[in-house]
């Protein structure tokens, strides 16, 4: 399997060290086999020898991406309202 | 009676339980979502991936706990609410809006919590929206710790003299002093630092525990290195701890001067089973701090790729054992050398774990992380301990806010004077009992007191440095020695 290391270059590893910790689909019948087969022989734990496993952005799923980035802005726009009324409740108080 | 009563267990002990168990739960919980962004960027920038693994595997440990924590929160909601009712009702009016913030704030934790540790591994292509995602988990943390400081600084020191109760606003429902009480700003310095730290030992002491039950040497590698990462971030945030400690317990004599010599004293419910838990607290946090000593003499020795900078290591000694001296100068020496000798004995152990398992930490882990749950414990218990009951201490609190008055006013904006306070009819004696006395202490000091020999407490109290003119000081130890009410 391919894997996109940390320093952008595309390296041949070992499948269970691109599993460890990566979610592997469901309908992924190969990927599951594989990982199933590390954790019996205690292979995947904890990923020691695994390179970082950075991806390239598109790999990521666009409705994880689009969750959590609207969740942040949310949450962002929640704190300085908050910090607005902490403010505000100086005067009128 | 100003609340129910549980018969075996008391109704103190019930909250007693809420709370302790809240505070050990929700302290490491926000202890935790600092540790762990702190090493997810680590990770990121050094791309050590297991440093992200360790990160992720706390953060689920922590969304665990974080639930636990919450849950438990409405249980002490409840019992509150249930057992004290009308303390309760008026605290609840008095930091309305606040508390509703603090609702929303646990809204948006649980939230970004969740979305943060099961996104984990979908968001590899955008590592830095992840580890910013977990960032915002801090100021969110902070703010709710925040809001519940103001009410707990509030409950230790309510108004700007003991004995007052702050009722300065515009708004029913908060009030700008009361939030902003005289110990709010020590309080929450404190606990912001503290809880690092004690969230930190945990986690070292969980790869302590882990290290005893695998045989594996990459494993041992793994959580020997993540365990030291984990006790490096806590005992950095020793560092400032002793001197706000200094500066808290400053306060705390000057506008909190009951609670304050009831921990330099060792009163009332300070004593747990004839048990000082203030010295108790304070002889762990020596034994913490000779344990790390060793720890860390020990890991210069050894090959790791580095360490907190000797000159950290040795200020945080120095600054604890000014803190000690200083608390030996108001109590007694006794406690100093006490704490001294806990140091020493504590680093004594420490030398023989660290021999005995070769170099290995994980004893030493274990024992940090079970001595700082109890210190948390410990400090949790004498802090609400030393003050008197806020129920009792405050004898016009049913005054300020009356149930049936107070509701018309709750959604809408009122000026100050415009909520009708129902003023109790006193006599100058009474008038000047209230003035004078809640200088130095509670109103129930003297109304507990049993004896009768009121000229030479009144004229104790003035060598004290109570101010009464002689008519003044005849017409309160008459009005005492007759039992009058105040």
């Amino acid at each position: 399997m391919n894997h996109e290391n940390t320093d952008g270059k595309s390296t041949d590893t070992d499948k269970t060290d691109v599993l460890i910790n990566t979610t592997v689909s469901d309908y992924d019948t190969e990927g599951l086999a594989i990982k199933e087969e590390g954790l019996r022989e205690g292979k995947i734990f904890p990923g020691l020898d695994a390179d970082y496993p950075l991806r390239d952005p598109s790999e990521d799923p666009r409705w994880a991406v689009r969750t959590v980035k609207i969740w942040m802005w949310i949450t962002i726009f929640c704190i300085v309202g908050i910090l607005v009324l902490m403010i505000l409740g100086i005067w009128y108080d | 009676m100003s609340h129910l009563e549980i018969p075996g267990i008391s109704a103190k002990w019930v909250i007693g339980f809420f709370g302790l168990f809240h505070i050990s739960v929700a302290a490491m919980a926000i202890g935790m979502a600092f540790i762990v962004a702190v090493l997810e960027i680590y990770a990121y920038r050094n791309k050590i991936r297991r440093y992200d693994l360790f990160a992720k595997r706390t953060q689920l440990f922590h969304v665990c706990i974080y639930n636990i924590g919450t849950i438990n929160a409405i249980g002490l909601v409840f019992a509150l609410s249930g057992l004290y009712p009308q303390f309760w009702s008026q605290i609840f009016v008095h930091f309305f809006w606040p508390l509703i913030i603090e609702e929303f704030l646990f809204f948006l934790l649980a939230t970004t919590l969740t979305f943060h540790y099961f996104f984990w591994e979908h968001l590899w292509g955008h590592k830095k929206l992840h580890i910013t995602l977990g960032v915002l988990l801090i100021p969110l943390f902070f703010l709710q710790m925040y809001i519940i400081n103001g009410l707990g600084g509030f409950m230790l020191t309510p108004g700007f003299k003991e004995g007052e109760v702050s009722l300065f606003k515009g708004i029913l429902g908060y009030d700008f002093k009361a939030m902003y009480n005289p110990s709010f700003l020590m309080l929450q310095l404190h606990r912001a630092l503290a809880n690092i730290s004690y969230a930190g030992f945990c986690l070292a002491g969980w790869c302590g525990i882990r290290l005893y039950l695998t045989d594996d040497a990459k494993k041992r590698d793994y959580y020997e290195d993540c365990g030291r990462i984990a006790y490096y971030i806590a005992f950095a945030f020793f560092l400032s701890i002793p001197i706000i400690g200094y500066f808290y317990s400053h306060v705390m004599m000057k506008e909190a001067s009951q609670a304050f010599w009831d921990l330099m004293l060792g009163r009332g419910d300070i004593l747990v089973l004839g048990i000082d838990t203030w010295w108790l607290k304070h002889f762990l946090v020596a034994a913490m701090l000779g344990s790390s000593l060793v720890y860390f003499h020990r890991i210069d020795k050894t090959n790791v790729p580095f360490s907190l900078p000797k000159v950290m290591v040795w200020s945080i000694a120095l600054f604890y054992l000014m803190f000690y001296m200083a608390m030996g100068m108001v109590m007694t020496w006794l406690f100093f050398w006490l704490m001294f000798i806990a140091a020493i004995i504590s680093a004594l152990i420490s030398l023989f774990l660290l021999h005995s398992n070769k170099n290995s930490a994980r004893a030493l882990f274990i024992l940090l992380g079970v001595i700082s749950f109890l210190t948390v414990m410990l400090g949790g218990y004498a802090r609400e301990a030393s003050r008197p009951r806020f129920v009792d201490r405050v004898s016009a609190y049913d005054n300020i806010y009356v149930p049936e008055e107070r509701s018309p006013y709750l959604m809408v904006p009122v000026k100050p004077g415009d909520i009708p306070i129902v003023k109790q009819e006193t006599t100058k004696e009474a008038q000047l009992i209230h003035d004078r006395c809640v200088d130095c202490h509670t109103l129930d000091v003297i109304r507990d007191y049993k004896d009768d020999d009121w000229d030479e407490v009144i004229k104790t109290m003035i060598n004290y440095g109570t101010e009464l003119t002689e008519d003044e000081a005849k017409l309160i130890t008459e009005y005492l020695k007759a039992g009058k009410p105040f």
